[in-house]
């Protein structure tokens, strides 16, 4: 049995069901990230791991002990809210003391591990400081250190980033990854963010409408997405309607141009199905080993300093496909006729019922 | 807002204010000094001195005093934990709450305290003398109701109530400890404020404590307005004062208090 378990985990409030069939193991000291647009479910099952909601039905355990039901403040799971939610009457040693005061530490204890906490955010100067008198960074640093401070078994971070500036939030999400790193502690992160939860994770949970999408490795979740949501959620990707030519050798034609995508279709002959290609599988101009090739008109460029991205005109399909700068880079015209090539292993052939949303940014 | 001084129009309606608020008082003042102008001393402190050294006014002052004091603390021990679950869990009941905190501006106190006396008629509360004592701090409760609700409620409408609550319990927390030492700290300048509105409502208060023959300030005061001249003005000059201090005390207090309960 795994360190953190969530076993057929459902939770169905009056007039909608917020997650269903929900199986998850986390090992010890694992960094696991629960990813999905709003209302997909996973704070819903983040609250229930930490004892604000009660599972409708399922179980979950923690270190061999079955927690379903046990009140919130038994569990010894460290919380850390997009709100900061520090208590604005305590100094920064107090908010982190709190916890240890409520367990009756001694007081030397707790002025040691107060002293501890503030070294590792890097705050010794701030401890007589109240929370309005800091920035939202800084507080939600101590809201870190206060969880931390208790030694829960699991930390809790509920898109603790949400409501900082971006700079702020590149910084202290590097931060939260070393601080887990160092102590080793079991965390599970929520967040809407895709580059966040790839960035970070261990294992990411991709959700969607309260079910698990895809468990994988940022590397799996990116490259192998298993289902049509997860392909257009996680990640740009370029979506191209198209008609399956022979399917057991994996030909299809994207309007009027042949590509090979690499293995045999589900979808017979003549059936309508998405080709769907991250940006930076595209390169610039032909090349061999099999490549496929899609010409079209380049209709815009945008320099972003390590790549480039081009919007491609193909045959009525804008594609947007990511360049890598380097010194000898030549870039094409606006207007100018470019030969995109890419590898057959890098399409991913959805459905054509698939939904997909989050077609080309 | 901007640095403009404002038309003249409405300084000139602000003076009429102020002279319709400023005329009176002064006069009350001057005539409460009048009590010696017929033995030719034009201002004369002695009303106030006679006023002073009667021992009613201590006695039925400590009355009054004792009965604010604990109106309040029972009002703060049922308002604080209502308005406070009310914001956490069942917010669907604000409105009626809402409503019901008009009630007491409705109904009269003249129809409160018959209402009180004929239902309790032949308990012990009206039986008594501690029942009835009983009976009239039951009626301040509902009197500070409005104001002390509302204002605790627009202190935990500031706060962040739900995830500070959260976070104390998953800090181990059990809901004494987050009560006592996360939100009633918080809510410490509205339950103040709450609390000397209250003061200032229980201490003055005339129709139910004489209904039920109760020996308050407010009654005391009116037994002087009846029988003496002079006194009364100067009387009504000390409680004004008293009031005036009460609110300047609740307005210092929610000064140096703001600061600390700011929240993001």
């Amino acid at each position: 049995m795994a360190y953190l378990d969530l076993q057929n985990v459902e939770k169905h409030f009056t007039n909608f069901t917020a997650v269903q069939n929900f199986n998850l193991s986390v090992e010890k000291g694992e960094f696991v990230s629960f990813l999905g647009p709003s209302g997909c479910g996973k704070t819903t099952t983040l609250r229930m791991v930490a004892g604000f909601e009660t599972p409708s039905a399922g179980e979950i355990t923690l270190a061999g002990a079955d927690i379903t039901r046990l009140p919130a403040n038994r569990r010894n799971i460290g919380m850390v809210f997009q709100s900061y939610a520090l208590f604005p009457n305590m100094t920064v040693r107090d908010n982190i003391a709190f916890g240890m005061k409520i367990a009756r530490k001694p007081a030397d204890e707790i002025r040691r591990r107060v002293d501890e906490m503030l070294g590792i955010i890097h705050m010794q100067e701030f401890g007589h400081r109240f929370p309005h008198q800091l920035s939202g960074g800084q507080q939600q640093r101590v809201a870190l250190a206060r969880a931390l401070a208790i030694q829960p078994q699991v930390l809790l971070l509920d898109e603790p980033l949400s409501a900082l500036d971006a700079k702020i939030r590149l910084s202290l999400r590097q931060e939260i990854r070393q601080i887990q790193r160092k102590l080793g502690i079991t965390t599970i992160y929520v967040t809407h963010d895709q580059e966040e939860a790839l960035s970070i994770s261990d294992r990411i949970v991709v959700m969607n409408k309260g079910r698990i999408e895809q468990v994988g490795t940022p590397l799996e979740i990116y490259n192998t997405p298993q289902t049509a949501f997860v392909a257009s959620f996680v990640g740009t990707l370029n979506v191209l309607q198209s008609t399956v030519k022979d399917a057991a050798a994996g030909h299809v034609m994207v309007a009027d141009q042949p590509v090979n995508v690499g293995k045999p279709i589900r979808e017979p002959g003549g059936a309508a199905v998405a080709v769907a290609i991250r940006p930076e599988a595209f390169g610039l101009g032909e090349a061999g080993n099999g490549a496929n090739h899609l010409r079209g008109t380049v209709e815009d460029m945008y320099f972003l300093g390590s790549v480039v991205r081009l919007r491609v005109d193909v045959s009525g399909y804008t594609i947007s496909a990511d360049v890598f700068n380097n010194q000898q880079l030549a870039l094409p015209n606006r207007g100018e006729m470019v030969t995109l090539h890419f590898m057959p292993e890098a399409c991913m052939v959805l459905p054509k019922t698939a939904e997909v949303t989050a077609g080309v940014e | 807002m901007t640095k403009r001084r404002g038309s003249p129009l409405a300084w000139g309606l602000l003076g009429v204010g102020m002279l319709y608020l400023l005329v009176p008082l002064l006069a009350t003042f001057q005539f409460s000094t009048q009590i010696q102008a017929a033995r030719g001393i034009p201002i004369s402190f002695l009303a106030y001195n006679n006023v002073l050294s009667a021992p009613a006014l201590a006695e039925s002052f400590v009355f009054s005093l004792r009965t604010a004091l604990i109106t309040i603390a029972v009002s703060v021990l049922i308002v604080v934990p209502t308005a406070y679950w009310i914001n956490l869990r069942m917010r669907f009941l604000r409105p009626v709450i809402e409503f019901l905190t008009l009630l007491p501006f409705v109904i009269p106190a003249v129809v409160l305290a018959f209402a009180l006396i004929r239902s309790y008629n032949g308990t012990d509360l009206t039986n008594t003398r501690d029942g009835v004592y009983v009976l009239m701090v039951g009626a301040y409760v509902m009197l500070s109701f409005p104001y002390m609700y509302r204002s605790v409620d627009t202190g935990l409408q500031a706060l962040n109530i739900r995830a500070l609550t959260e976070a104390a319990q998953s800090l181990g927390a059990g809901w004494g400890t987050i009560l006592f030492r996360v939100v009633v700290p918080n809510l410490l300048v509205s339950i103040l404020n709450g609390a000397f509105i209250t003061f200032s409502i229980v201490i003055g208060e005339y129709t139910i404590a004489s209904l039920l023959s109760q020996p308050g300030f407010g009654p005391y005061m009116f037994s002087v307005a009846s029988r003496k001249v002079y006194e009364p003005s100067a009387l009504a000059m000390l409680s004004f004062g008293l009031t005036f201090f009460t609110i300047l005390l609740i307005q210092r207090l929610s000064r140096g208090r703001n600061v600390g309960t700011a929240v993001r």
